[in-house]
């Protein structure tokens, strides 16, 4: 059985010497469990493995996200830096909703993607232009995706943004060279969505908004190694979550997101997001 | 020279959450835990810090941090690993849960406050087995049977009996040009 | 008695064969042909000028990102029960009555999802990568479980309404009707029928697996169309009945759209002879059985949601009863469902003309309800924002009107060179007919010795 990639993980890219986290990619073991058939040169991707996030066996860092509520003051500056990096013209891949908590305090509340383990959007896409890299960030595929907007309807969390119409591309983003992990320039028909600056965490840099917060509310960090930075300080990441009492967002629906919230105020005391 | 570069980070972080900066003026205080070194197999340790000024008399309600040294991001960086603060008996308890398994030299850091300045001590623990480790549960059902390209089968299926009916038609084109065929009158009733 | 078999066949054959010689449409056909024609490429246009501009032409946006196309895909594709329904259900139940209609309700199917297929398309945000999703299929995939079952329904309709027509088309064929392409088509499709047993033996068998075989197919279809929003966790969509639902919802607009087209083709082809007001009743008796189940589903979804009152479910709720899309709701539920149940169940309404107007109403009612299905539970905010708006621009009104124009123009072309009527299936019919009434007075029928088979050569 050939064993041809259908949809691998992003290419190894860096060589960075300096970073003192091994690269080892393991492309294809890490994302063929129930392999993939060549059939007549055309492989069929029975990723179901898709389903499942990265191994347990490997050092590859698996990014996730936490953001402290207590410290968000609703600026909206990293909705800006990743508007501005990403040339991404109206669209708010991470979003600053205005809520309430459960003690009925006003909170903001950033939300990029979530990243999720169970991500269904990732379930729903036909042709596979939604899938997971190594390290566990869910990127889309622009010369993949077909355009049926399937993802928008099946994320719970509102975070994917159609090209409606033919974007605005200024010179930055035209000459840029596209990959799922910068997705510039956008192309018209296809969906994108904040993927953790895949791009940044490639070259050992923090995501725009993380880099961008004034408050430094914004902690970016590698499951594996446990540990989560918000440019200051370091932290360890399972002592972060289990003492600010950290949690996801519609945690009930399953989707296992990898963007935790600390509350804002005061213990157990989450969002509620009104319906 | 990495306490140096420890003080200094401790001073500019503190100094961005607004906790006042130690000055030369302020009383210096010594920082001792109970066990100096630890070996450690994988379960959360709890380390027993005590805080004293110069004098040796308690310091009650002082922020005591553990940092450990790690490479993240490309970057060698302090990791704070668990925190506690003093009790009136100037003690606190530091629980930490090692990720990363080796020879760790942590430092456990007061950052001075309320006229008290900074101090620390450095711990060596050896960790032989980590206590957390990230395995993330895989989704969906484990069966090597449940999977989605089964949905295949039914309609691989039903393909083979349109074939069959296509077949089934092109005999009976066959059968009309036998019948049609002047040779057996007897076969048309 | 013969005679009067010969002639009563021979005036059956003249009633099909009619509206296919060449010149049976006079200038109200062309017109109507040409009307639909031009709606339809208006349609095309304006498809076109959308893959020009990007979906941002239409009224979606990315809090309410599917709407009219979404709405008509599970419409048509409802409406494509009917052939299996009348042509696979029917005929395995040995419902003789169907006989008539057999042949209109294959087409439906066949046209139907010629239309389903395209409002996908119209839908995409990429259609020139179409082929993606054979190219690169991902099998989890609700929309690859459509391409795969719809695939197999439009192939295996196609192959039903064909096998049905052979000996059909060996009546075309053997009357010389059309012109000399019309004539090889009819020759060569026909597959050297003469009714010689062997070829019935064949025919048969093969018709009879199809019935069997499309059945499956056809549940499927409807199955997994639901799937595209039951495997997604929108409230009103995250619902473990939408299989059935959509099952049944199928048959109940599926039977109101044969009893539509059949009162129409009735009408213009002159069949009151051979579609009767028996079948109007019987299938409006179907219709009911299958309005007062989907009734009872669409209770049972809502009713679950209301009394759970989960995070969404109250609010959507709210908006289909009292809100927002209250008028749309009330008006499936009442005119769509509560009305039409009512004139088809009384008997003082059990009439061609009331099942028809019960028929048109349920079609009305079944497309508001798809759209009450589709756009409150994709307007329904999943975050902290407003409700979703859609104001569905001239671009989704055209493909829309195009579509259905198309549904009309497929049928114009299927009935302009096969039958509507299924000749040989009501010879056939007679047969049985004849055979059942021997039994019972074997005395009296025994001097009509030897009423010709059906089967046998008619030239």
């Amino acid at each position: 059985m050939n064993e041809q990639l259908e949809r691998d993980a992003a290419p190894d890219r860096t060589t960075d010497t300096q970073s003192g986290v091994s690269r080892r990619s393991f492309i294809g073991k890490v994302f063929i469990a129930a392999g993939a058939v060549t059939l007549g040169g055309k492989t069929v991707a029975f990723a179901d493995d898709a389903m499942s996030p990265t191994s347990a066996d490997s050092d590859v860092p698996q990014w996730a996200m936490v953001i402290d509520l207590a410290r968000c003051d609703g600026c909206k500056e990293c909705t800006k830096a990743c508007q501005e990096t990403h040339f991404t013209g109206d669209q708010e891949w991470i979003k600053v909703f205005e809520v309430q908590d459960e003690a009925g305090n006003t909170v903001f509340l950033p939300r990029p993607c979530m990243q999720c383990e169970n991500a269904p959007c990732l379930n729903v896409c036909p042709v596979g232009a939604t899938f997971r890299n190594e390290n566990g960030t869910v990127l889309v595929d622009h010369e993949r995706c077909i355009g049926c907007r399937f993802c928008v309807a099946a994320c719970p969390y509102d975070a994917r943004s159609f090209n409606w119409t033919e974007p605005v591309n200024p010179p930055g983003a035209t000459f840029a060279n596209y990959s799922p992990e910068f997705p510039v320039p956008h192309t018209k028909g296809t969906v994108d969505k904040c993927m953790f600056c895949a791009h940044n965490a490639m070259d050992g840099q923090l995501p725009e908004c993380a880099q961008a917060c004034s408050m430094s509310a914004i902690w970016f960090g590698d499951l594996k190694a446990d540990i989560a930075t918000n440019g200051l300080e370091t932290v360890q990441l399972s002592w972060l979550l289990t003492t600010r009492n950290a949690y996801r967002l519609k945690e009930e629906l399953g989707t296992r997101p990898r963007v935790w919230y600390l509350p804002g105020h005061g213990e157990g005391s989450k969002v509620v997001l009104p319906q | 020279m990495r306490r140096l570069l420890a003080i200094a980070t401790f001073g500019f972080v503190f100094a961005a959450t607004g906790i006042a900066p130690a000055h030369a003026a302020d009383v210096k205080t010594s920082i001792t835990v109970d066990q100096d070194t630890a070996t450690v197999t994988g379960e959360p340790v709890e380390l027993h810090v005590q805080v004293r000024d110069a004098a040796g008399h308690p310091v009650a309600g002082a922020l005591v941090r553990l940092f450990v040294p790690v490479v993240f991001m490309g970057e060698q960086k302090n990791e704070i690993v668990g925190e506690g603060t003093t009790n009136t008996a100037g003690r606190a308890v530091i629980r930490f849960a090692p990720a990363q398994t080796g020879q760790l030299e942590g430092t456990l850091a007061f950052w001075g406050s309320h006229g008290y300045a900074a101090s620390e001590t450095t711990v060596s623990l050896d960790v032989q087995q980590a206590a957390y480790t990230y395995a993330p549960e895989p989704v969906g059902l484990q069966a090597w049977w449940a999977r989605s390209y089964l949905i295949l089968v039914p309609f691989v299926l039903t393909w083979m009996v349109f074939l069959l009916l296509l077949w089934l038609a092109v005999r009976v084109r066959r059968a009309g040009a036998a019948a049609s065929a002047p040779t057996d009158i007897a076969a048309t009733s | 008695m013969s005679a009067t078999l010969n002639y009563r066949r021979a005036r059956l054959q003249e009633r099909a064969e009619a509206p296919v010689r060449p010149g049976a449409w006079g200038v109200r056909g062309k017109l109507l042909v040409g009307g639909l024609a031009v709606v339809v490429a208006w349609g095309i246009f304006a498809w076109t000028w959308q893959v020009r501009k990007g979906l941002g032409v239409t009224g979606l946006n990315d809090h309410l990102s599917w709407g009219f196309y979404l709405t008509n895909f599970i419409f048509f594709a409802g409406i494509s029960m009917a052939g299996t329904l009348i042509s696979a259900i029917l005929r395995l139940t040995h419902a003789e009555w169907r006989r008539p209609i057999t042949r209109l309700a294959e087409m439906i199917t066949v046209a139907a999802l010629i239309v389903v297929a395209s409002m996908v398309v119209a839908d995409m945000g990429r259609p020139d990568r179409l082929q993606f999703v054979l190219l690169h299929p991902h099998m989890r995939s609700p929309i690859l479980w459509d391409v795969l079952s719809i695939g197999t329904y439009l192939a295996g309709s196609i192959l039903y309404l064909y096998l049905a027509l052979v000996p059909d088309l060996a009546i075309l064929r053997d009357a010389g009707v059309g012109g000399k392409l019309r004539r090889r088509l009819y020759s060569a499709l026909s597959l050297r029928w003469h009714g010689v047993p062997d070829q019935r033996r064949l025919l048969v068998r093969a018709i009879g697996v199809m019935a069997v075989v499309i059945v499956p197919v056809a549940v499927s279809v409807h199955s997994v169309v639901s799937w595209i929003f039951g495997m997604t966790l929108r409230s009103g969509w995250n619902s473990t009945i939408f299989g059935p639902y959509f099952v049944v919802g199928a048959a109940f607009s599926g039977i109101a759209g044969i009893v539509v087209v059949m009162a129409i083709f009735r009408r213009v082809y002159h069949l009151e002879e051979y579609i009767t007001e028996k079948h109007f009743r019987y299938l409006g008796s179907l219709m009911l059985v299958a309005g007062v189940m989907y009734a009872y589903f669409t209770l049972s979804e809502y009713a679950t949601v209301g009394y759970k009152m989960e995070v969404g479910g109250g609010s959507l709720l709210s908006a289909l009863l009292v809100g927002r899309y209250a008028p749309y709701f009330w008006f499936f539920a009442i005119f769509g469902t509560l009305v039409p149940i009512v004139l088809l169940a009384l008997p003082r309404t059990r009439t061609v003309k009331w099942i028809v107007t019960a028929a048109v109403l349920v079609n009305l009612g079944m497309w508001v309800k798809r759209f009450v299905i589709v756009i409150p539970s994709m307007a329904l905010p999943m975050m902290q924002y407003e409700w979703g708006t859609y104001r569905p621009t001239w671009v989704e009104w055209s493909i829309t009107a195009a579509g259905f124009a198309a549904f009309a123009l497929v049928f114009v072309f299927l009935a302009r060179i096969f039958p509507v009527i299924s000749v040989w299936e009501i010879e056939e019919g007679w047969e049985v007919e004849t055979a059942a009434a021997r039994r019972l007075l074997p005395s009296a029928v025994a001097s009509r010795a030897a009423a010709p088979s059906v089967m046998e050569e008619v030239s």
